[in-house]
C-alpha cells in the first residue's frame, strides 16, 4: 500500500511538471462541453424530451460524459507503448515490483489527478454556468462514484492491452488515436447509447465500454432503478475480471517474445 | 554451485530483411523475409560470489544481449541461466531485489522529478530500512559527487551527471550482484577514476559480484581480475587477467638512454632472445622474448658496456592483446566460412 502511495505521488510530481499542457487539455474539454451543449439545445428547441431525457438531464449527461471520456486521450497505453518501442521496458522490468503494479499505480495517480484538477472543478463550473441536475439521490451519487472507480480498472486493462500491441506494430500513434476514438463512441461518450440503432444499442449496453461513461452517468441521473444499477455494476466487475485475465494472458504471451531494444 | 551459472546460452534475433527497391519493399510488407542471427551462441561460464569479471568484445558481439539475459529481461532462446539458484526470467522480481543494474544508455530514474525523489521511491520499493538508506545515500552521494544534483530533475542533467546518479541508484539497496553495461560511457576522467575506486572497494569489502562490460580497457584492467572475451556471440577467452597478460604478452620492448652507445656503428649487441630494433649514438632500442630472457639480464648486459642514464620498458597492454586475439579469431572464422 505504501508502495502504491509513493508511486501515485511520483505520478503527481510528474504531472505537475506539465501543468501548462494540462491547462490546455482542460480548456479543450471545456470547449467540447460547450459545443455539445449548444448542439443539444438545438435538438430540444423542437421537443421537450428525448427518450425520457429532458434538456436539463441532457446537459448533465453532456457535462459528465465529456469529462469522463476526456480520459480516453490519456491512460497508460501511450507510455507502455513507448517503453516497448524504445526499449525502456527493460528498465521497468528490473524494478522490484511487477509491471502491472507500476502501471496501475500510474493509472491511479493519473485518475486522482484528473479528479482533483479537472473532474470535480470543471463539473462544478459547468453545472453553475450551463445548469445541470443534482444526482437523483444520495445512493445514486455513491454508486456513481463507485462505478467510476470500477471503470478505471476496466480502462486500465484495456489500455494495458492496447499498449502491448506496440510490440506488434512498433508504432503507437495510430493505436492511441484509434483507442481514444473507439472508446469515446462505444462508451456513450459522444452520444447516449440509446441513440444507436436498437440492436447495436442493446449489445453496447452489455459491453465493457458502457461501464466507462454510460453506466455511471445513467446511475447518476436515476435512469436505472436500483436493481438495474446493481446489475450493471456487477457486469462492470465481471468485465474487469475478464479483462484482467485477458491482459495477464496476453502479457504472459508477449513478454517471452519482447525484445528489449537497444544496448 | 556458483552464484551465476550460464549453460549453453543462445539468443537468436529475428530480423526483417529490408529489401532494396520499391517493389521489393512493397512485397515485403505482406511477406517479409526474415533472417535469424545468433547474437549469443552457446555461451558457458560460471561466476563465483565476489568475483569481478570483465565481459569484453567488439561492437555487436553480444555483450548487452548476454547481460539482459543474466538480469532476466530477455528470454533465452535456449540454454539456461541460474543466478543464486533462480531463473532470472521466471523469478524476475525475486531476482531483481538482489541485483543492481546500470545500462550506460538507459536511466532507471524518473525523468521529471528531482533525483532524490527517485532515490526515495527506491527506498520504498526495495524496502530499504531508513538507517541503511541514509548510510548508503550519504556514501554514494559522496563517492559519485552528486550532492548538488539531488534536487535537480533528471531531464536537466548532463549525460555524465545522469550516469553518476544512475550508478549511485544501483547500489542503494545493497545488491549482491551488480551488472554494469558500459558504466563509464560519457564520464570525465575524474569521475571514471572515482567510480573505479568505489567499485573496487565495494567488491573487496562487501564481496559484491561485478560483471562489467566496457570498451575502456582501463576500466576492465583496474577492476577485473577475470576477463571473458566474446566475439560473434561465442566465447573466445575466459581467463585470469594476469595469465592473459603473461600468455599473450611474450614480447616486450626496452629502450636505453646512455652517455655513449658502444653498439652504434660498431659491433652489434648480441644477447639470447633479443633483437635490436634501433640504435643512435645515445640510445638503444631492443625487443626481447620473455620466454628466453628477462629485463634484468638485458640490463646487466647493457650496463657492462656503457653507462645507462634511463630505461623504459614497454609491453603490449591488455587492449592490444585483446585486439590481436579478436583479429586472429575473425581470421579463423573467415577461413572456416570459406571452406
Ligand atoms: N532488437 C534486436 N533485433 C535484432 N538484432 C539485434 C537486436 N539487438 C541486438 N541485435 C544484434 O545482436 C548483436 C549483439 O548485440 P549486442 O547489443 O548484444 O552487442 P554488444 O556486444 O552489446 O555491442 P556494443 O559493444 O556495441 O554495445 C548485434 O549484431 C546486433 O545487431
Ligand atoms: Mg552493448
Amino acid at each position: 500500500m505504501k508502495k502504491m502511495k509513493e508511486l501515485v505521488r511520483m505520478t503527481f510530481l510528474t504531472k505537475f511538471a506539465y501543468m501548462k499542457a494540462f491547462w490546455f487539455n482542460v480548456l479543450g474539454t471545456g470547449a467540447s462541453i460547450v459545443i455539445y451543449y449548444f448542439l443539444w439545445q438545438f435538438v430540444f428547441q423542437k421537443q421537450n424530451s428525448l427518450n425520457g431525457f429532458t434538456m436539463v438531464q441532457m446537459t448533465t449527461y453532456v457535462i459528465l460524459s465529456r469529462i469522463l471520456s476526456s480520459q480516453f486521450g490519456g491512460g497508460i497505453n501511450e507510455e507502455l507503448s513507448q517503453w516497448i518501442y524504445e526499449g525502456k521496458i527493460g528498465v521497468e522490468l528490473l524494478r522490484p515490483i511487477s509491471l502491472f503494479f507500476t502501471l496501475f499505480a500510474k493509472r491511479m495517480g493519473e485518475f486522482l489527478f484528473f479528479l482533483l484538477f479537472k473532474g470535480v472543478p470543471i463539473s462544478i463550473l459547468c453545472f453553475l454556468i450551463l445548469g445541470g441536475t443534482a444526482p437523483a439521490g444520495v445512493l445514486n451519487f455513491i454508486l456513481f462514484v463507485l462505478s467510476i472507480f470500477i471503470s478505471i480498472v476496466i480502462m486500465f486493462f484495456i489500455e494495458f492491452m492496447v499498449g502491448i500491441c506496440a510490440f506488434y506494430t512498433y508504432g503507437y500513434h495510430g493505436l492511441m488515436f484509434t483507442k481514444s476514438a473507439l472508446l469515446s463512441i462505444l462508451s456513450g461518450g459522444i452520444v447516449p447509447i440509446f441513440l444507436f440503432p436498437k440492436g447495436l444499442a442493446a449489445v453496447l449496453t452489455y459491453m465493457p465500454f458502457a461501464g466507462m461513461v454510460s453506466v455511471p452517468v445513467n446511475i447518476y441521473l436515476g435512469k436505472y432503478v436500483l436493481a438495474e444499477s446493481a446489475k450493471f455494476m456487477m457486469l462492470q466487475i465481471v468485465w474487469a475480471l475478464v479483462l484482467c485475465l485477458a491482459a495477464h494472458l496476453f502479457y504472459g504471451h508477449v513478454i517471452k517474445k519482447v525484445v528489449v531494444q537497444g544496448g | 554451485m556458483s552464484q551465476i551459472q550460464v549453460e549453453h546460452l543462445v539468443k537468436e534475433y529475428k530480423r526483417k530483411k529490408n529489401p532494396e527497391g520499391l517493389i521489393a519493399s512493397a512485397k515485403s510488407m505482406f511477406r517479409p523475409e526474415i533472417e535469424t542471427m545468433q547474437a549469443v551462441d552457446n555461451v558457458n561460464f560460471a561466476i563465483e560470489k565476489g568475483e569481478a569479471v570483465g565481459y569484453v568484445g567488439p561492437n555487436g558481439s553480444g555483450k548487452s544481449t548476454t547481460i539482459k539475459m543474466l538480469c532476466g529481461i530477455l528470454k533465452p532462446t535456449t540454454g539456461s541461466v541460474r543466478v543464486n539458484g533462480l531463473d532470472p526470467f521466471h523469478d524476475r522480481m525475486k531476482n531483481n531485489k538482489n541485483i543492481g543494474v546500470v545500462f550506460g544508455n538507459r536511466s532507471v530514474l524518473w525523468w521529471d522529478v528531482p533525483v532524490i525523489e527517485s532515490f526515495r521511491l527506491f527506498q520504498t520499493l526495495y524496502e530499504i530500512p531508513e538507517k541503511r538508506f541514509k548510510e548508503n545515500l550519504e556514501k554514494f552521494t559522496e563517492i559519485m559527487d552528486i550532492a548538488p544534483l539531488l534536487s535537480v530533475p533528471e531531464r536537466q542533467l548532463s549525460l555524465g551527471q545522469k550516469m553518476r546518479c544512475n550508478i549511485a541508484a544501483a547500489f542503494l539497496h545493497d545488491p549482491q550482484i551488480v551488472y554494469l553495461d558500459e558504466p563509464t560511457i560519457g564520464l570525465d576522467t575524474e569521475s571514471k577514476a572515482s567510480i573505479r575506486r568505489c567499485i573496487s572497494k565495494i567488491n573487496e569489502e562487501e564481496k559484491t559480484t561485478f560483471i562489467i562490460t566496457s570498451h575502456d580497457f582501463q576500466d576492465i584492467e583496474s577492476l577485473c581480475r577475470r576477463i571473458i572475451l566474446i566475439n560473434h556471440g561465442k566465447i573466445v577467452l575466459d581467463d585470469n587477467m594476469q595469465s592473459v597478460k603473461q600468455k599473450f604478452n611474450q614480447k616486450k620492448q626496452i629502450q636505453f638512454e646512455m652517455e655513449q652507445n658502444p653498439w652504434h656503428n660498431g659491433e652489434e649487441f648480441i644477447c639470447q632472445g633479443v633483437r635490436v630494433m634501433g640504435t643512435t649514438s645515445h640510445s638503444l632500442k631492443l625487443e626481447y622474448d620473455l620466454e628466453q630472457t628477462d629485463s634484468m639480464k638485458i640490463m646487466t648486459a647493457v650496463a657492462k658496456g656503457s653507462e645507462i642514464q634511463d630505461v623504459n620498458i614497454s609491453g603490449r597492454d591488455i587492449e592490444e592483446i585483446i585486439r590481436d586475439i579478436i583479429r586472429k579469431d575473425n581470421h579463423i572464422k573467415r577461413s572456416s566460412d570459406v571452406m
